[in-house]
């Protein structure tokens, strides 16, 4: 709107500082005290050196004076003739500060009686990135030193606040919902009848060793991988398609999936895990695992259609601000366009950071480890020579083929040899004009007009080639990674409110202040150049910073993997927020506890089993459900674990316990995405049909809903219903909702219905024709129990008219099925 | 610098308890399982108000009395021109066929000559509005339509600037409108879906489902796709194999055993508000299919509406559907008119005539027709009717195939209804129609002006998701209040 006149305010700059009368003491003082932070919080981001919108700059008193092409804003002594006034009090347009909440009275007056007091300046205000990062700051719970570890157990934690209230730990659950609920919160499954029996058995004779020996099984279990990596997977905003109009599909997105169910089933150190996606191309160059780890940075959605730099820089975002909720639960995010309005993230320090990024480019690597890869491109160099060598008696039977045709045609005519000889060298126009056709022979042609030996031969050379072709080497699968276009970082800069075109300064790469040492060297992770120089070295240097408990981030993404892990046991985090440990974060409801728990992560050698041992082990993990109106009293958000609540399910572990009860359930792991069924209609919502159409469900379909194609575009009705994320954004707690629409997917969808049907075949083969062992073994394998008797009984009078799939389908359709218990 | 409204520290269990069990104490969790943090003093959605009756919204809104309670969002998709409909441009007939000013952007960067428009123009009404002949029908409603005329967006690429129209920022991962709106004012249906999107039947926009999504919001504000015909909602129909006492059954069997299974769980209202949800689900099953069931409606009405002509029929099932779903307090309404890729959509890059001959007489008379019955039965003052696309299109030609690219920088947009000011026109473009140079509108001032008309104070609806305070209008927006009563 207004013309910037930052080309004329250096030379203001160096005019001398207007001595200061004495009598200005008391706006002085007014001016320190009151009007500084008003001007510094409210109105220098815009109104600076370096970008004075409307001429007004008020990082000084002379370019605060200054008379520009709108005049002054403030005239000393007169607040009435100051237009400044008018703007902030909103008697005057545009309203300042702008588009932000009107500064309120007392902030008013005190900026009207400081310009009576002739507006007196104590010193300039600084222009840029108001926000210091403080020592307080850094005394945040989340930021500060981890505290030594005090040695007490969970339940020694949260006995001590309880009993502070008064309250007791609830009774422990009886030993069939204990192993149920073990089994879905590690695998997603629920327990099979034998691994029940087996269970109780083993329970009978020794409780402790039975559970032990329990989560040792499901620790191992490969579907522990599959459930968990999910959990990582919604923050890393996994998805197998880029978003936006086109939604690109990236069938080469999946190894990264894969390699992080792998990394948590081989408990792949968690300091490590997480170098590995912001490095794993310069930290292990050549190893196809490193490279597909890397696909948490292009996982993202992305704008295909269009090259702008707003796109990259959005682009850019979307990695820094996964990042920070996903491993730091910082939202850096925020400081995109401003200094974070709560958190210590000046904007500085997301452009800083943003740096490490800035020089990469998404490739598909070969996910083959470099000798195969070479033994690969041998053989494939071997074989292409192969065929060309097999074509070639195939190109030379056309040339013959092609010269009897022509010999053969020729004949037929009535033409002189003479004639024949001009047409061929092509010396008389009219005739080749009239005969020019008979020379031309297409491919098809030849095919017809080839007599039986010449056909008899063609087939024999194709044979030999169609032979080779069986042998072709497969190319290897790629994985789409990311790498460095170069050594040398490119340049980075400060961009006013996250304008791109409004680079400020030049940064350099640089962590969080609020952490410690901001530049790579101090805090001790010198950026040094990888892959034989021609990698930055500027990620590996991030990633040390990343997880390293003394100088760099790593006691803060300890506290938010625990509390991590401690979520997803519980439904709820220790703190409530996982994503966030910012100040606007409600504080951990066991600081202490907390702290304990990232300790145990990280001398634990940042095993993530350990961790679950320790508090699946835990009384307060193995508590009943016992809610009662006291407790509601007490402890009605239950911060204090005084009870269990039960948990609805995820999407994934309620068609997955369908697929596994109903016995239809394919345990194939990793590999290319699946696309089951889904209606028309929900293929039908975008611009071009992103989903086969007519899909007939089956073993290959009836996989873990991990593998399930995720299309940003497409998401799975039924799953999306269940709160499937959108994969938009990193998403580190799901809701939970109850709608209608969960309930008209489980009594009418076809998937529902189909399983219900093979989940009544199954009954009927296994417990065979009573109807009571029908029912009794269908509780069994969706909820864990037998019927009561009342249950029994009502079951068996709802199937004198309905159908045993019927009953399934009110099986699959119970709280109890539906609810982690 | 920003204020906070205070937490809703109430727990929901507790808050639950108080409003009594029961069909109310659903549209209640709407409100409370909301992590965000509401000005509400009063739920509006506890309003009671008999459905179909029409007039005086009884409802105290959220932040103040609203003008509108429901929404109709006729979205041209593909982008529709301005200066071919309803803000001719006189100076572009002098200049077709010259060259175009310096340094358009355009998407395809293919600026070929100035284009005047290929119709003809007539003023209608009191406000003497200019619209092209291809639009009768509509044209005789412009007292009832308030004009933004230079609204402008952030892109000139569909997905993104989609998304800015509908979520309020144009990158995916952001509530829609309908969704804050849902979430907002919660629902005055307890039968039906609050927030219900219809698209065209040569497919929906570009992003798809992205358009009208719930992005960080609870799923339960997501829109329900509805078609205009047949089963309207996914999984609505009962299984083949399944009939009416079967399915009866099922509901019964499974609320004895789930009602024994909270004995064991007393106050966990979310079990609760399952083994309600089967109930209300069902309802659903019966209500939806009357809903859009248009052989209730008279041939008159038909006729209205646009249903006996061939061209007009898919629309103006649409919208007749609409007003049925606003008579039964659904919220908000989305129309899509255009589908597809190019001239299937509102996208005239190849045939600027070819495409409006095409797409104009699809809507003119089934919008000319909502107008008309929406005001008939007194369901205009409290009906929101809205209409425009993702951007508009450019003076000039697109090469030489005499289409127009996409222009966001100045387009037009109108609404009607709802305390909008019939016949107000705010902003211009320039004499060609390239920029807005007067009262230029933002897509936030769009969505103020919109939330502000339903009730609600747009700076403070609000949803803290990974720690911040997201909204509809991001950190701006002004409401217009220029074009209202």
């Amino acid at each position: 709107m207004f013309p910037v006149l930052s080309s004329f305010l250096p030379l203001l700059l160096v005019l001398p500082q207007e001595p200061t009368p004495a009598d200005t003491s008391e706006g002085l003082k007014l001016f320190e005290e009151r009007v500084r932070p008003i001007l510094q919080n409210n109105c220098v981001e815009c109104h600076n050196t370096s970008q004075s919108k409307g001429e007004f700059d008020l990082s000084t008193r002379e370019s605060l004076l200054f008379e520009g092409e709108f005049g002054a804003w403030v005239i000393p002594g007169e607040p009435d003739e100051s237009e400044l006034l008018y703007l902030i009090d909103h008697a005057d347009k545009p309203f300042m500060p702008k588009d932000a909440p009107q500064l309120s009275q007392e902030d008013r007056d005190a900026i009207r009686r400081w310009i009576e007091l002739d507006a007196p300046y104590s010193g300039p205000i600084a222009e840029q990135s108001g926000l210091q990062v403080t020592e307080e700051d850094r005394q945040h719970w989340a930021f500060r030193t981890l505290a030594a570890d005090t040695g007490k157990s969970i339940d020694e934690h949260l006995k001590h606040a309880l009993t502070e209230r008064a309250l007791k730990m609830g009774p422990e659950a009886e030993p069939r919902q204990l192993l149920r609920r073990l089994t879905l919160d590690l695998t997603g499954l629920p327990p099979t009848p034998l691994a029940m029996k087996r269970f109780l058995t083993a329970w009978e004779v020794d409780a402790e060793a039975a559970y032990d020996a329990a989560i040792e099984r499901l620790l191992s279990d490969s579907a522990y991988g599959e459930r968990w990596g999910r959990h990582w997977l919604d923050a890393a905003r996994y998805a197998d398609s880029g978003g936006y109009e086109f939604d690109v599909e990236r069938p080469d997105a999946w190894p990264y999936r894969d390699w992080v169910i792998e990394a948590y089933n081989q408990d792949l150190p968690y300091d490590l895990f997480l170098r590995l996606q912001l490095a794993g191309d310069e930290l292990m160059p050549g190893d196809p695992s490193a490279h597909a780890a890397t696909g948490f940075l292009t996982a993202g959605p992305r704008i295909t259609n269009q090259q702008t730099i707003q796109n990259r820089y959005d682009e850019l975002d979307d990695i820094v601000a996964t990042m920070g909720s996903s491993m730091l639960g910082v939202t850096l995010g925020c400081a995109r366009c401003h200094d974070h309005k709560f958190d210590p993230i000046p904007t500085k320090d997301y452009y800083a950071i943003l740096g490490a990024f800035k020089n990469t480019r998404r490739v598909k690597q070969p996910m083959l480890p470099a000798d195969e890869l070479s033994e690969y491109r041998d053989a494939k160099a071997k074989y292409d020579e192969e065929i060309r060598a097999t074509q070639h008696p195939l190109e030379e039977w056309k040339k013959r083929t092609r010269a009897a045709i022509v010999e053969r045609r020729l004949n037929k005519l009535d033409l002189t040899e003479e004639q024949i000889r001009s047409l061929l060298a092509e010396k008389d126009p009219a005739l080749s004009e009239k005969y020019g056709d008979v020379l031309k022979i297409e491919d098809r042609q030849l095919e017809e007009e080839a007599n039986e030996t010449e056909l008899a031969e063609k087939s024999r050379y194709e044979g030999a080639i169609n032979a080779l072709k069986q042998r072709e080497p497969r190319a290897p699968q790629r994985v789409l990674s990311i790498q460095d276009k170069g050594p040398d970082p490119e340049k980075n800069w400060l961009l006013a409110r996250g304008n791109p075109l409004d680079p400020k300064g030049e940064l350099e790469l640089a962590f969080l202040q609020v952490i410690g040492p901001a530049s790579p060297e101090e805090a001790g992770f010198p950026i040094q150049r990888k892959v034989n120089g021609r990698s930055s070295g500027q990620r590996s240097s991030l990633a040390a910073w990343m997880t390293d408990v003394g100088q760099g981030a790593g006691r803060l993404v300890a506290r938010v993997e625990a509390n991590r892990i401690w979520h997803h046991h519980f439904g709820v985090g220790l703190v409530t927020t996982p994503g966030d440990f910012g100040t606007m974060a409600d504080p951990p409801s066991h600081p202490k506890l907390l702290d304990d728990l990232a300790q145990r992560l990280i001398a634990g050698g940042w095993s993530r089993k350990a961790l679950h041992r320790e508090i699946l082990k835990s009384k307060t993990y193995r508590q009943a459900g016992q809610w009662t109106p006291e407790l509601e009293q007490i402890d009605g958000d239950n911060r204090l674990w005084s009870y269990r609540p039960p948990v609805r399910l995820e999407a994934e572990a309620i068609r997955d316990s369908i697929l596994a009860a109903s016995g239809s359930l394919n345990r194939k792991m990793g590999g290319p995405g699946i696309r089951p069924w889904i209606h028309p209609d929900a293929i039908a919502t975008g611009s071009t049909d992103k989903w086969p159409k007519g899909v007939v469900d089956g073993p290959a379909t009836w996989r873990r809903t991990v593998y399930i194609f995720q299309r940003r575009s497409v998401l799975v009705p039924t799953l999306e219903t269940f709160d499937l994320p959108d994969a938009a954004q990193s998403c580190t707690r799901r809701n939970r909702t109850t709608t209608p629409t969960q309930a008209l997917a489980m009594l009418n969808n076809p998937f529902v219905r189909e399983q219900s049907k093979l989940f009544a075949t199954r009954l009927e083969r296994e417990a065979g024709e009573d109807r009571a062992a029908q029912v009794r073994l269908g509780f069994e394998l969706t909820i864990g129990r037998p019927p009561t008797e009342q249950e029994l009984a009502a079951c068996l009078s709802f199937l004198t008219d309905e159908t045993l799939a019927d009953l399934g389908q009110v099986l699959f359709n119970l709280n109890e099925f539906l609810y982690l218990p | 610098m920003t204020e906070f409204p205070p937490r809703i520290t109430t727990s929901r269990r507790e808050f639950l308890r108080r409003a009594g069990s029961g069909l109310g104490s659903l549209a209640l969790t709407d409100l409370l399982l909301r992590d965000g943090q509401l000005h509400a003093q009063e739920p509006i959605a506890q309003s009671t108000r008999p459905f179909g009756k029409g007039g005086g919204v009884k409802a105290s809104g959220l932040h103040y009395e609203p003008k509108a309670k429901s929404v109709i969002y006729l979205f041209l998709y593909g982008g529709p021109s301005a200066m071919d409909t309803f803000d001719p441009k006189p100076t572009l007939d002098r200049l077709d066929g010259q060259s175009p000013p310096e340094g358009i952007d355009t998407f395809f960067k293919d600026n070929g000559n100035l284009m005047k428009s290929p119709y003809t123009f007539k003023q209608y009404g009191e406000s003497g509005r200019w619209v092209c002949n291809l639009l009768p029908h509509m044209a005789e409603h412009v007292d009832d339509m308030a004009f933004l005329q230079a609204v402008h967006c952030a892109s000139n690429n569909h997905a993104p600037a989609l998304l800015h129209l509908n979520c309020g920022l144009p990158r995916v991962g952001f509530p829609s409108m309908g969704s804050w709106l849902s979430y907002g004012l919660g629902s005055e249906t307890q039968d039906l879906p609050g927030f219900i999107v219809m698209y065209d039947w040569r497919g929906g926009p570009i992003a798809g489902p992205q358009n009208w999504g719930t992005g960080f919001l609870p799923s339960r504000f997501q829109a329900t796709p509805f078609r205009a015909g047949g089963t309207p909602i996914l999984n609505l129909a009962r299984p083949e194999d399944v009939g009416e006492r079967t399915q009866r059954a099922q509901l019964d069997l499974l609320a004895e055993i789930n009602e024994r299974h909270l004995d064991h769980h007393p106050g966990q209202t979310d079990l609760e508000a399952r083994i309600e949800s089967y109930e209300l689900a069902s309802r659903m099953q019966l209500a939806a299919p009357k809903a859009i069931d248009l052989d209730q409606e008279s041939e008159a009405t038909k006729e209205l509406y646009g249903l006996n002509d061939k061209r007009s029929e898919y629309f103006g099932k649409q919208c007749l559907a609409a007003r049925r779903l606003v008579e039964r307090g659904v919220r908000t309404i989305q129309l899509y008119s255009g589908g597809g890729h190019q001239q299937e959509s509102w996208d005239a890059h190849y045939g600027l005539k070819d495409n409006m001959d095409l797409h104009c007489p699809e809507i003119d008379k089934p919008i000319a027709g909502l107008l008309t019955d929406l005001k008939q039965r007194g369901l205009l003052d409290s009906t929101l009717v809205v209409w425009g696309g993702e951007f508009g299109r450019m003076p000039m030609s697109q090469g030489s195939n005499g289409g127009r690219d996409h222009n966001p920088d100045g387009f037009l947009m109108w609404m009607a209804g709802g305390g909008t000011k019939g016949g107000a026109s705010y902003g211009e473009t320039d004499d060609i129609g390239w920029q807005g140079v007067e009262g230029r509108t933002s897509v936030n001032d769009v969505h103020a002006t919109i939330l502000h008309l339903m009730g609600i104070n747009h700076e403070k609806l609000t949803y803290r998701f990974n720690g911040r305070d997201f909204r509809l209008t991001d950190v701006a927006g002004r409401v217009v209040n220029e074009i209202l009563v």
